[in-house]
């Protein structure tokens, strides 16, 4: 499991902890590194300024959705995830090679990754970057009964004329 | 089987626990109606896979495991918890949103009675569904996603391709899931070997015929034949023979065939015949010569014929204009709103780099099901053309020469102080977003002029009763209805979707509909009562058999067109048309059966905002305005605008109105921009932006905001929230993305007095050509072709 | 046709992929030119191509009405259905269509039953074209059809339709130059005891002289022989044409059940 290795390159103090200091409570909005948890709470938006993301990034909208089936097939397998996308439109077709350039670090970024699992984790992760969020929740099928046997339904008697 | 991850499809290692098959939803079962909708929540396999994949560092990694830990009862449902609520850096949305609980897209939603549900046991675990679901559906809604070709949720069920079998406890076959009603306590299996030799065995079958050119295929990497034949396919055929060869059919300028490619599910013949209602598409011959066609060289004339492309589960029926163009792996989506009609179809903006590559609907029950219109699906291409790239004045030779921003601006704001506000008029496109006529509202009337109208509504709209110019049985509800008239609308050019809609209640419930109008074959059964208001008024006299019919009817509804609008005896045909709703009782406690029909995208968010003449403006004589403000409006003739008039033109297409403009203001289109528009029912919805905007263009509301400035009227907001929160004291209800807003029912008491009386004029067609509506699909290449093929009809 | 026929035994003779290649090659490109060539829509299966292409014979503007006659027939078959199922009635109004043109269904036939049961056109081309007892080209004055299932091919109808083709002059569906035969192929019409067998759809009589007529047990020879009483406007008795059978018995007499047949072993109860 890739988060457990993660978790092994984890100072060995931190690992000890992990039983104990991430408990449930301290999880929800912050994320607790030591003991001391009042030192080290991260607030919302800490991560992006300290990660040395260029100030006009910190405060991006993004939209935190999650894709809805592609209408032209039937399958459900990429579905039920969340996505993070930004709206990001910094974009042009460069005139040398007609490819295409783009003036935003992030363009792509929604797009091949930042997928959760939850709606939850999505705006926490959000949170923590300090980006503007909206969310627009999925919608979702109706399933309506419906039998073969209605193909060959008696339709009832003609309808009187006039 | 190996469990896979849902996302990758890679084969998973199984958990500790067992071997339990993956769910999508977990099978939990909501003790009130609604049964069936999981949590959605992916179980610990996922999460430990996501950590592979996602870009986000090892931080979210083990993030995501801890969740896990904390949040995973013993049932292996997680919790929701409240305080996963943050106190900033929220927008307002988000902050409203929180408190809803966490609902994935995934597994399926019904609603039906606790005594009419039974449980079947699929897999091994329990799933209440609804009595006469069949096993498919059952498998669907505990999360189980069966292959399936022939089987569509809209569709009505041929069970002929055999891929969804499955193995229930004692039959002594595997059944087809599709076709057989679940029984109460019956044992689904659907992971056994058995069912996956019968599931590989239909697939050697379906493979006989079928072309090996996945890569030359346009539905190569979203086709259901490829991605199934991935699981159940084999590497290598038995087949010795020859495959065939089946000859291409010529269905227009929108869906290509390559019908070779066809495994004969049938869908296009059912969608064809059940939901769009052309019955021109049939199965051909039997056995191995058994082909899908038309028989007779004959066109698909239906506004939703590009639907079948979506239906097909192959690459036989594949979209002509995009055709070659992308691959759906290169495809950047942007699920966003539709704005060619009033309907507001949802749909998703499929975009590489800056260029919309192909439009496709995107699931909305209320809305649009999971349909969209050929205006919305193909006009993109008038993206591309005619854009209006930056600012413009017209200089002494009467030449438009670009200028900047600041002088465009400056221009506009110096002309403007000019005039008297008296002579000053500003109109609303038909695409315009909220944001932007609010925008411009304030600033007209901050200068003075009250003389606005958006396009369609005209200058005698009336914003006072909300529920007059709304779809008051709302879209999906029309389909309840059991006797509708329609009254001066072309229902099938104006509103596809909601023709859809009230073919759906005439095919279940045998609807009795009736027209008064233009006449036009709305693909179901409507009795024609002819083109003029006096059979309106008999039917409101009570003489007509009609009127009898209605006042009969469980749910009588009425469909008033727009067009009623642009009529001089306007008052009293809503008055005509108010009576016959107070005789039929259709305005309800538990029903309003009163409907206006709007046609722009923009008309009711315009009458919620108030974008109406105000009670000082002059009204009909166009000939005393001195300023003009367009915001993308082109209806207006140039014969209309008076010579002298300053024209300013704010729009994003070089359409009509741009050849009169002394100044051009570009602005951006639906698919560029973040606007909120309100449908004609009422629902409030936002697009997004799929793609750069074009040029030197800026967004509606920014320009207006700008020329306040010029003007010395500074708006007081300089956020998009900023407008929004403008809009919230205006009209709260477009604040509500994604919802619905009903409009109270008017008291019986307040009917309209007419002023004036009914004139014998017949009705007039308000959509003279459906494919070419507004600037975006005049300027499409791929709508001047339908018009061209389908002119006939 | 036949050639394909051959092409594709060999394929199956060989199994080899080289092999298969070339067959493909030759089936596909042969198809085009088959209906450029001849403006006939034919292919390896008995039934002809599903699709319609105007010809001179055959176009929307060539109308089609049934006769006064008929159209009480239509009536009568309309009679069995309830007024809301009448397209129930495709299948014998599509029947007596054909029998009233002369064996063939055009397309305005097909337009005309559409009207009359109250459906698309579209959904009488299905039922035309699965049944391949329909004709959706013409055919001739006598339509030959030759079984082409296991038990007749074995028994020797390859020969026949053979035979018949050199005889006639004609390629399988088209029609002789006087407009008197042509010949199809069947699938097994359940006379497989008698095989092999063919059947003559007579059109000469319109729809009251119409017959539809099995020879059984036939050799190269007599088919020669039943044609030719045809083209001379005769009868030919139909049934068997073995000299020595009677119906579907044994040739030449019983060889079996000769006796009274033995009674089944019973138990002695008396000697319990």
């Amino acid at each position: 499991m890739a988060a457990r290795r993660a978790l092994a390159v984890l100072p060995s103090s931190l690992r000890g902890l992990s039983s104990v200091a991430f408990h449930p409570a301290e999880l929800q909005g912050v994320y607790n590194f030591g003991a001391d948890s009042k030192a080290n709470v991260i607030r919302a938006g800490e991560i992006g300024e300290v990660s040395g993301v260029p100030d006009e990034h910190l405060h991006r909208k993004v939209l935190i959705y999650s894709p809805a089936r592609v209408a032209s097939q039937q399958g459900v397998g990429k579905t039920g995830v969340w996505k993070i996308s930004f709206e990001s439109t910094q974009k042009w077709e460069n005139p040398l090679m007609g490819w295409t350039s783009t003036g935003d670090p992030y363009h792509a970024v929604g797009e091949a990754a930042l997928y959760f699992d939850t709606k939850e984790a999505a705006m926490e992760f959000a949170s923590k970057y300090g980006w503007e969020y909206t969310i627009r929740e999925p919608k979702q099928v109706i399933q309506r009964t419906k039998a073969y046997a209605d193909n060959f339904k008696w339709r009832g008697p003609a309808e009187e004329e006039g | 089987m190996a469990p896979r991850c849902r996302r990758y499809s890679l084969p998973l290692r199984r958990s500790s626990t067992g071997s339990a098959p993956r769910r999508l939803a977990s099978p939990v079962v909501d003790s009130a109606s609604i049964c069936g909708a999981g949590s959605g929540v992916a179980a610990a396999e996922g999460s430990g896979s996501r950590g592979l994949h996602s870009g986000v560092a090892w931080y979210a990694g083990i993030r995501g495991q801890l969740y896990e830990g904390k949040g995973r009862g013993k049932d292996g449902s997680k919790q929701v918890s409240e305080s996963y609520k943050w106190s900033s850096g929220m927008s307002l949305g988000g902050v409203r949103h929180a408190r809803t609980a966490s609902v994935a897209a995934v597994g399926a939603k019904f609603t039906a009675n606790p005594e009419d549900c039974i449980e079947v046991s699929v897999d091994g675990s329990n799933v209440t569904i609804a009595k006469g679901m069949t096993v498919l559906q059952a498998c669907e809604v505990a999360g189980i996603d069966i292959p399936r070709f022939c089987y569509h949720p809209r569709l009505s069920i041929a069970g002929n391709c055999r891929m969804c079998l499955v193995e229930v406890e004692k039959t002594p076959k595997p059944v087809a899931s599709c076709a057989l009603p679940a029984m109460p306590g019956m044992k689904i299996k659907t992971n056994t070997p058995l069912v996956k030799k019968a599931r590989e065995g239909v697939m050697e079958f379906l493979l006989i015929n079928h072309p090996l050119d996945c890569p030359i295929c346009d539905q190569g990497g979203e086709c259901d034949l490829q991605d199934q034949s991935m699981v159940y396919g084999s590497d290598r055929g038995r087949f010795i023979e020859a495959k065939r060869g089946v000859v291409d059919k010529n269905l227009g300028p929108l869906v290509k065939t390559v019908m070779t490619r066809c495994i004969q599910c049938t869908r296009c013949v059912r969608f064809a015949s059940e939901i769009a209602g052309v019955q021109d598409l049939g199965v051909l011959g039997r056995g191995g010569a058994e082909e899908i066609g038309t028989y007779v060289e004959k066109l698909m004339v239906s506004e939703l014929s590009g639907n079948v492309i979506d239906v097909c589960p192959v690459g036989a029926l594949t979209a002509k204009p995009s055709a070659f163009t992308a691959r759906s792996w290169e495809l950047k989506s942007t699920e966003s709103i539709d704005v060619s009609d009033a309907v507001g179809a949802n749909i998703r903006i499929d975009s590489r780099g800056p260029e919309v590559m192909r439009i496709l609907p995107r699931l909305n029950e209320e809305v649009n099901e999971e349909w969209i219109s050929d205006k919305a699906r193909f006009s993109y291409d008038g993206l591309k053309r005619q854009r209006l790239n930056e600012p413009m004045i017209r200089n002494s030779e009467g030449q438009l020469e670009p200028v900047s921003w600041a002088k465009a601006l400056k221009t506009v704001a110096e002309a403007a102080h000019k005039v008297n506000p008296a002579e000053m008029a500003a109109i609303a496109g038909k695409l315009s977003d909220a944001e932007s006529m609010m925008a411009l509202k304030d600033l007209m009337n901050r200068l003075g002029c009250e003389r606005l109208w958006v396009e369609g509504n005209g200058e005698n709209a009336d914003a006072d009763l909300r529920s007059n110019y709304l779809v008051n049985t709302t879209i999906a509800g029309l389909e309840y209805t059991d006797a509708c008239l329609l009254v001066g609308t072309e229902l099938r050019h104006e509103a596809p979707l909601l023709n859809h809609r009230l073919r759906k209640a005439v095919r279940n419930s045998r609807a009795k509909v009736a027209s008064i109008g233009p006449e036009l074959d709305l693909h179901f059964k409507c009795e024609h009562l002819g083109n003029s208001s006096d059979a309106l008024l008999s039917i409101a006299q009570g003489k007509h058999p009609f009127a009898q019919v209605l006042s009969k009817a469980k749910f009588p509804s009425i469909i008033v067109g727009s067009g009623v609008l642009q009529r001089s005896d306007k008052d009293a045909v809503l008055a005509a048309v108010q009576s016959i709703v107070q005789q039929a009782n259709m305005i309800r406690d538990d029903w309003n059966g009163y409907n206006f029909l709007l046609l722009n995208a923009a008309q009711a968010a315009g009458l919620d905002l108030g974008f109406v003449p105000g009670a000082r403006a002059p009204v009909g004589d166009k000939s005393s305005i001195k300023f003009l403000y367009l915001m993308g409006a082109d209806d207006l003739t140039p014969e209309d605008i008076p010579a002298d008039a300053f024209v300013v033109y704010q729009g994003h297409h070089g359409d009509r109105s741009a050849y009169r403009a002394n100044v051009i203001l570009p602005g951006v289109a639906y698919s560029e921009k973040e606007g909120t528009y309100e449908n004609t029912e009422g629902r409030t919805q936002q697009t997004s932006p799929a793609v750069p905007t074009v040029g030197d263009a800026r967004d509606d509301w920014k320009i207006v905001r700008a020329l306040s400035e010029f003007a010395g009227v500074t708006l007081p907001y300089d956020t998009v929230n900023g407008v929004r929160a403008r809009m919230l004291a205006v009209a709260p209800n477009l604040f509500r993305v994604d919802e619905l807003e009903p409009a109270t029912p008017l008291p019986k008491e307040s009917l309209p007095e007419s002023k004036t009386k009914l004139e014998s004029l017949p009705f007039k067609k308000v959509v003279d050509n459906f494919y070419m509506t507004d600037a975006i699909s005049r300027a499409s290449k791929t709508m001047a072709q339908c018009t061209a093929a389908f002119s006939s009809s | 046709m036949l050639r394909q026929v051959a092409n594709r035994g060999l394929a199956v003779l060989r199994g080899a992929a080289a092999s298969q290649r070339a067959c493909a090659t030759r089936v596909v490109s042969d198809r085009p030119q088959q209906i450029q060539q001849f403006g006939v829509f034919s292919r390896e299966y008995s039934t002809a191509l599903n699709l319609h292409r105007n010809t001179s014979d055959n176009n929307p503007d060539v109308p089609f009405e049934f006769t006064s006659a008929n159209m009480e027939k239509v009536k009568e078959i309309l009679s069995h259905y309830p007024k809301n199922y009448k397209q129930s009635g495709i299948i014998p109004l599509l029947d007596l269509a054909q029998q009233q043109n002369g064996g063939w269904l055009s397309i305005n036939s097909m337009n005309k039953i559409a009207e009359i049961v109250g459906v698309a056109p579209i959904r009488v081309y299905e039922v035309a074209t699965f049944y391949s007892m329909f004709n959706r080209q013409k055919v001739g004055t006598y339509h030959v059809m030759v079984c082409g299932t296991t038990p007749c091919m074995l028994r020797g109808s390859r020969t026949i339709e053979a035979t018949l083709l050199k005889h006639l002059g004609v390629e399988r569906n088209e029609v002789t130059k006087d407009g008197k035969f042509s010949v199809g192929e069947m699938e097994c019409m359940g006379c497989c005891v008698n095989a092999p067998m063919i059947v003559v759809a007579d059109y000469s009589n319109g729809v009251e002289g119409y017959s539809y007529n099995y020879f059984e047990d036939l050799t190269p020879e007599r088919v020669v022989e039943v044609i030719e009483a045809y083209r001379k406007g005769e009868k030919p008795p139909h049934g068997t044409q073995h000299p020595e059978r009677l119906n579907c018995g044994p040739a030449g007499g019983l060889t079996t059940l000769l006796g009274e047949p033995k009674p089944p072993p019973c138990r002695d109860l008396a000697a319990c």
